[in-house]
């Protein structure tokens, strides 16, 4: 006989030294994270003397800009594009599936700056065969004016009312020779006109279009270009999203805060949010589907990238987004979905996996 | 299963008010003292507490955390004077002769060994979750708790003849 029983055990074991003390465990815990925030600081601040340093010894402030596109989040180092802001005067997402171009999207400003995301697009620039992530080029004043007369030379703007919806089961009859088409689901060209952003509804020749915009470097003039040579298009911040799965059950953000490692719940909870809504699908069998999202810098961002990856969290869509999900607890059979999205100069948040 | 569980803060809170005693004087039976046990088991909650997220929720979560504190009171035996005995209890009831037996014998064993017992016995956990808590496969529990029964049993009959 051993006489390893619970009781014998309780008699030989030390008793126990004091109370729990919860209060201890959490002092415990934020210590850690500001010590390692201490740590990060000291090694950004010696990284920034050593930045600085250099810079000095040539002279002036070097730039890091990148020759590729990323998917995420950019080096630390990248340098963001300038300036901040910017005033968009044509936007397009036009869809080549046709010409196995696949789904394009592009930004103009009027400072020149052609910012473009496009996907099924295997460039060298490109980050990867699947999406190009935001590259960046930038036009003369009068490459912007060329590519806006293009596309209203070539269209209906939005002044004309849409045509009724055809009843159900009812296709639309095929265009005449000749004649403007609607413009179909999925393709969106705006221009600013008069002074606001207007859509172009019924273009003459919509595929010539679409190629033209696609690719504007095979047609403009080498006077349309300032800097033709794409480079990566760096943001100054980013969006931090997050919502719950499947869509019919919305999660609380509050218990999404409460799942995540702390100091991402710690960061998160002290900024604003705002409640966005897309929608999924297609017509007629659209699901709607709300997330939050809370505006970063890129160095939060990143912290909080380091954050989910030490947590485990699964990274998934990986190839067009930074995004990351896991389950929550409990019976229910809900996912937690967070993902990272660029700012745009004009200030809007961008749907990267959007196509 | 899709990514990681996680494990929620109210479930630590709960584990720690409702185990805090088991958790300390197991992890001293490590140390070989309370004050150094205490200390590893506060360490290993907040520990617990930052990694939450990455709790996969593929045993109990008491298993986990285990071995958090397990390997916080190694840690501090690592750091410090090896524990080579843990300190007699305050007051020992019952069979003080019989108990001082089992203390000498138990403080004897192999560590891992040691642990098994206290976690199977004392803390009363299944084989599952001690093999989660000492990091073996589930049959070496088994296994690891005969070879302390035995080592057990021969030291008990040789300190009583």
């Amino acid at each position: 006989m051993t006489e390893l029983d619970r009781a014998s055990l309780d008699r030989i074991l030390p008793s126990a030294s004091a109370s729990p003390d919860w209060g201890d465990v959490m002092g415990r815990t934020r210590a850690h994270q500001s010590r390692r925030r201490r740590r990060l600081v000291a090694l950004a601040a010696a990284a920034l003397v050593v930045a600085v340093g250099t810079a000095s010894a040539f002279g002036t402030v070097r730039h890091f800009f990148l020759a590729k596109g990323f998917i995420g989040l950019p080096p630390v180092a990248a340098t963001p594009s300038t300036p901040e802001g910017g005033e968009l005067v044509i936007f397009y997402w036009v869809n080549a599936d046709w010409n196995h171009l696949g789904r394009s999207r592009a930004w103009v400003y009027a400072d020149g700056r052609l910012i473009w995301l496009r996907e099924k697009a295997d460039l060298p620039e490109g980050a990867n065969r699947f999406s190009t992530g935001f590259l960046e080029q930038r036009l003369t004043r009068e490459g912007v004016e060329l590519l806006r007369s293009e596309i209203i030379s070539t269209g209906q703007l939005g002044h004309t009312p849409p045509p009724p919806p055809l009843p159900a089961g009812v296709s639309a009859p095929p265009p005449l020779k000749g004649e403007p088409i609607q413009v179909p689901f999925g393709t969106e060209i705006q221009v600013r006109n008069a002074g606001r952003l207007v859509s172009v509804d019924r273009p003459s020749d919509l595929k010539q279009l679409v190629v033209r915009l696609i690719d504007p470097a095979s047609w403009l003039p080498a006077s349309a270009w300032e800097r033709r040579e794409l480079r990566a298009y760096v943001p100054t911040k980013f969006a931090v999203c997050y919502g719950g799965w499947p869509p019919d059950q919305p999660i609380e953000p509050s218990r999404i805060l409460s799942l995540l490692p702390v100091p991402a719940e710690d960061l998160l909870r002290a900024k604003d949010r705002t409640r966005t809504e897309g929608r999924f699908g297609s017509p007629g069998q659209f699901h709607v589907v709300s997330d939050h999202c809370s505006d970063v810098t890129s160095e939060e961002a990143r912290a909080l990238a380091a954050t989910f990856d030490a947590a485990g969290f699964e990274r998934f869509m990986p190839a067009v987004r930074l995004a990351y999900r896991f389950e929550t607890p409990g019976p229910n059979e809900e996912t937690v979905h967070i993902y990272f999205e660029p700012y745009l100069p004009h200030g809007e948040r961008i749907c990267s996996a959007c196509g | 299963m899709i990514g990681n569980r996680g494990a929620r803060l109210d479930e630590l809170e709960a584990l720690y008010r409702s185990r805090f005693d088991v958790f300390e004087r197991v992890a001293a039976s490590v140390t070989g003292d309370s004050e150094r046990a205490r200390d590893a088991v506060q360490e290993a909650f907040a520990t617990a507490v930052r990694k939450r997220g990455s709790f996969r929720g593929d045993g109990p979560l008491e298993a986990w955390v285990w071995r958090i504190v397990l390997n916080a009171a190694r840690s501090d035996v690592r750091r410090s004077t090896p524990a080579v005995d843990y300190e007699e209890p305050a007051a020992a009831n019952g069979h003080p002769e019989r108990d001082a037996e089992l203390r000498g014998t138990l403080a004897r064993l192999p560590e891992r060994q040691r642990t098994a017992v206290f976690l199977r016995y004392y803390a009363d956990l299944d084989y599952v979750a001690i093999a989660e808590a000492l990091g073996m496969r589930t049959g070496t529990v088994a296994a690891t708790l005969n070879a302390a029964h035995a080592a057990l049993r021969s030291r008990l009959e040789e300190v009583r003849t």
